[in-house]
């Protein structure tokens, strides 16, 4: 619109341009001086159209390569690892007779170990023990860290020193130490309490461990996010209109933290599969006959040097999937909060 | 200073009471003491709680076990007869503690002109090139790339012993597993914040006083570029203490952490329990030091 | 003009943002002379920091000065190598910024800082250079400066911080300073502290002060002379009496409208200039302020008003301004 009239100045003022072959000289117009309208000077302002949260974020997503690279990957081995198991001739645990210790070929792409198990259904299992541990952690930690960080943000007091000291103290003390001392003292108890647990007790520990450690990252951010938030003239206002507690923590300050949220419980899906497969290593992790990636690249370290693709397989997906994660984390927050961006 | 200090260092120990507390409630509540398992009739078994004085109530038990401690007593390994935890450790950590000073040494020797190399050449080939290594050497689990160096270097081409640390060169490969990872962590931490640091108004002050590049960047943004990753220290050495348990296991190195894995799988549980206190105890003293450290170059904590 | 310290010429900045280029300062012009405070007057994105930088050679990426020149005591700023241009920062010219919170160094002592620049351009002995530093913290009017010189910059309030940034800055006697908002930050009784303290200070030291700010009122306690900026260019420009009492530009009334008190009446409500400054990524043709302009004639919205001189050393970019008997006039 704008541009059209001021083509249509130029029309009108064409005998002015002529004159103006001597870029020197330049005649005015007595009708140069007349007042413009409203419309003509509106039509100078160009508004950009204004974009959500949520429209910028998936914009700014879609645009990174790496992270929709990781996504895809991540993709792939939920359907490797889910649906997998059922296209495979094999069960994880069926023993073939005769087929024992084969390298990859067409029947059995990753080979056989040595009992005769083939290792690419085994090694679907592992990645699906793998994902569950990442994604179960992930939740626990989204539900359990939120609503500690929040309430001791809020509360502040006591029950903030007490639960930051609980923190301190569960961060200063290695998770893996804390996992082995739980799986030792749980194991009989588990053992009685569920025997016939595929999972086995060891894992068992390992999911309860992780519930009740991996809370604490999470917590600290969210408090640190609640403390900062909570001073806001918009909290102060709401309060000061007789709003919750409550109200205010779910309204006001869980909105504003939701990207830093999001981003903290997608790292710890990495970490979480991170750790699991340290254990599984050190034979702490699944037992026999259950497999995870871990510990079928502890089970494939004593034949490492015959059997070098026992090793190969689970080892690539560990990587792959720590891979993805971190990459796929790290595109979630570049989105999500552009502030952290690198 | 002396005030936070001491202050740091009473959290510390409550700290580390507290866990000591947990670990032993908790090995205390393995049903049917550490001699069950072994083959061994009624009478033998209620001699030998005695004399270890597992046969009195939990208290008093947990009493004993302060009071030994305080004088630096861990008790009695139950499987390797005849030592005590104290002597055990003694024996095995110095191996741990050289392989782990010399990873936490080559992270930082590696990691931090690493991480100012590609902050100082940002979006070229070089920085490229460092953060696809970093974003790769991050998401590979120290096991995984130790095995594939054990069975590449040690195996195939055999140019590097694969089992002990007898000499220098039975270092490579264990060190580099352990401090990957840190590496390429501070490496990243550096860079990002270097370059968050490039914005701030005192190195424009800086740069407009008439200082030269190198001043700014080596004396004003490094210093405040540390701290977060004087902040990662403390995370780092518990990353490298678990990380050993591992990397002595593939490589069959004598240390603490080995010794530790057989342990648990021997049920030999005092020593379960010593080591882990030892360990948190190390952790927390690093996590002191940590601290006192941050304080030394941010001035802005107060104390 | 022959002995002017400082020459602009037609400046021209853009910023390469992958949006597309966006003109931050668009044919920029002016002169300084020695001793002379000069306040440059404009609303934020209207280039007036922009061109400071820029003048410290001290833009970055994707800045970059596109056209124009800088002339500074004779020499050519844009042809200088950088380490000609370090020994022109700190020493001919130094420069103080808005947030004096930010502007120190944490880590770093006041002292340090201090001795730091003065070492820099002098090469004193670090002692002799901590005695300057000492004689610079007194003078900007810090007391107990030995302790101060101990301290680091969280231990001192904002206005204290703006001082020991004054002290450094004329550490060593620059030609030319340059306040960039030197108190937009700070409180009001403190503004005034400082801004009386940039006074006192050019006085003893005979320097030349840029004032930057988006505050005309500070602006007439202290300078000699007033440049307005808007989006890119300067619209108007004069003495503080012409700025004041014989305003020209439509946008400058627009300002001094927006001053507190500046209407008759008491309770008159604060007025506000009506609509948006213009994109800078795609400049319509014409003058920048057109459309937020009551006075807006239709040549507003095709040409860009040239400097039409209105009094002596009073000048307006408007074609309202055009000389009613002149045909022909430069563009």
């Amino acid at each position: 619109m704008g541009r059209k009239i001021s083509e249509k100045e130029k029309l009108e003022g064409e005998l002015e341009i002529s004159k103006q072959a001597n870029p020197f000289s330049m005649m005015l117009n007595i009708h140069d001086a007349a007042p413009a309208t409203e419309e003509e000077k509106a039509s100078r302002i160009k508004m950009r159209e204004s974009t959500t949260y949520w429209q910028d974020a998936k914009v700014r997503f879609m645009k990174n390569q790496m992270a929709l690279f990781s996504l895809g990957i991540i993709a792939a081995l939920a359907i490797f690892a889910f649906v997998g198991p059922f296209l495979s001739p094999y069960k994880y645990d069926q023993q073939i007779r005769g087929s024992e210790r084969l390298s990859p070929c067409l029947a059995h792409p990753f080979g056989t170990d040595n009992l005769g198990r083939d290792l690419l259904v085994r090694n679907m299992i592992g990645t699906r023990i793998s994902l569950a541990i990442g994604v179960f952690c992930s939740i626990i930690v989204l539900v359990l860290g939120t609503l500690v960080g929040a309430s001791a943000g809020y509360i502040g007091g006591w029950v903030d020193n007490l639960v930051m000291r609980g923190c301190e103290i569960i961060y200063s003390v290695p998770d893996i130490l804390i996992i082995i001392i739980l799986q030792i003292s749980l194991k009989n108890f588990l053992d009685n309490t569920f025997p016939n647990m595929a999972l086995g007790s060891a894992m068992f520990s390992i999911f309860i461990a992780f519930a009740m450690l991996y809370w604490v990252n999470m917590a600290r951010m969210v408090r640190g996010q609640v403390l900062s938030l909570k001073e806001r003239e918009y909290v102060l206002a709401a309060k000061a209109q007789g709003a919750s507690g409550g109200w205010i923590v779910r309204k006001h300050l869980l909105p504003n933290a939701v990207g830093t949220i999001i981003v903290t419980a997608m790292f710890q899906i990495p970490s979480a599969i991170f750790t699991e497969s340290f254990l599984s290593f050190m034979g702490l992790g699944a037992s026999a006959p259950m497999a995870s990636l871990g510990s079928l690249a502890n089970s494939a370290l004593s034949g490492l040097s015959s059997y070098p693709h026992w090793m190969f397989f689970p080892a690539m997906l560990i990587a792959l999937i720590i891979f993805a994660f971190n990459n796929f984390g790290d595109g979630l927050r570049d989105a999500l909060d552009p502030r952290l961006k690198e | 200073m002396l005030k936070f200090v001491s202050f740091r260092l009473l959290s510390s120990l409550v700290t580390l009471f507290l866990v000591i507390t947990a670990t032993f409630f908790l090995m205390f509540l393995v049903p049917g003491g550490p001699f069950l398992s072994e083959k061994i009739n009624a009478a033998t078994l209620a001699q030998i709680n005695k004399k270890y004085g597992l046969d009195q109530p939990v208290y008093v038990q947990y009493g004993n076990y302060l009071k030994n401690l305080v004088k630096g007593d861990l008790g009695i390994s139950f499987k390797r007869r005849g030592y005590t935890i104290t002597e055990i450790i003694a024996e095995k950590f110095p191996v741990s503690a050289k392989l782990g000073a010399l990873a936490i040494i080559c992270a930082l020797l590696v990691g931090l002109p690493a991480g100012m190399l590609a902050a100082t050449k940002r979006n070229t080939v070089v920085d490229r090139i460092i953060m696809a290594v970093c974003t790769l050497g991050i998401a590979l689990p120290s096991f995984i790339v130790s095995t594939t160096l054990l069975y590449i270097l040690g195996m195939q081409f055999k140019v590097l012993p694969v089992i002990g640390l007898e000499t220098p060169r039975n270092y490579i490969m264990p060190v580099f597993a352990l401090s990957l990872s840190p590496t390429c962590y501070i490496t990243r931490l550096l860079r990002s914040s270097i370059l968050d640091i490039q914005g701030q108004d005192y190195l424009k002050t800086a740069r407009a006083k008439g200082l030269g590049e190198q001043v700014v960047l080596f004396k004003h943004a490094l210093k405040n570029a540390l701290i977060p990753v004087i902040t990662y220290m403390g995370p780092m050495v518990a990353g490298i203490l678990t990380g050993s348990l591992v990397i002595e296991k593939i490589f069959s190195i004598p240390g603490l952490g080995k010794y530790f894995i057989d342990s648990i799988e021997g049920r030999d549980y005092t020593l379960i329990m010593g080591t882990t206190i030892f360990f948190a105890a190390i952790l927390i003293v690093a996590n002191l030091i940590v601290d006192i450290l941050y304080c030394l170059v941010d001035p802005r904590i107060k104390y | 003009m022959a002995n002017s310290l400082l020459e602009m010429d037609d400046l021209r900045i853009s910023f390469f943002t992958p949006a597309g280029e966006v003109k931050a300062v668009n044919g920029m012009s002016c002169a300084l002379n020695q001793g002379e405070v000069l306040g440059i007057v404009g609303e934020s994105g209207s280039g007036k920091s922009v061109s400071v930088t820029a003048l410290m050679k001290l833009l970055v990426r994707p800045g970059k000065v596109v056209g124009g020149g800088i002339k500074f005591d004779g020499r050519d700023i844009l042809a200088m190598s950088s380490k000609e241009m370090r020994g022109v920062r700190g020493k001919d010219i130094s420069m103080i910024f808005q947030d004096p919170m930010t502007s120190l160094n944490p880590v770093f002592t006041i002292g340090n800082q201090l001795i730091e620049t003065i070492r820099t351009h002098t090469g004193m002995p670090k002692k002799e250079a901590a005695d300057r530093g000492v004689k610079m913290l007194a003078q900007v009017g810090i007391n107990n400066p030995e302790k101060r010189m101990k301290q680091f910059p969280h231990e001192l309030s904002g206005g204290m911080r703006q001082r020991v940034m004054i002290a450094m800055a004329l550490s060593c006697s620059p030609k030319l300073l340059i306040a960039d908002e030197p108190t937009t930050s700070l409180d009001v009784t403190i503004q005034a502290q400082i801004l009386d303290l940039i006074k006192k200070m050019r006085d003893e030291t005979g320097a030349a002060v840029i004032l930057i700010t988006h505050d005309l009122g500070i602006v007439s306690e202290i300078c000699d002379r007033i440049m307005i900026m808007y989006a890119g260019r300067i619209v108007e420009s004069g003495s503080v009496d012409d700025i004041y009492y014989s305003t020209a530009h439509p946008y400058t009334k627009g300002l001094l409208g927006c001053l507190p008190g500046s209407s008759k009446g008491v309770r008159a409500p604060l007025k506000a200039i009506e609509g948006n400054p213009v994109d800078l990524l795609d400049m319509p043709k014409g003058c920048g302020f057109a459309s937020r302009c009551g006075e807006c004639m239709k040549i507003c919205l095709r040409e860009n008003p040239p400097s039409f001189p209105i009094g002596e050393g009073h000048v307006s970019a408007c074609w309202k301004h055009v000389p009613v008997n002149a045909s022909e006039v430069r563009p």
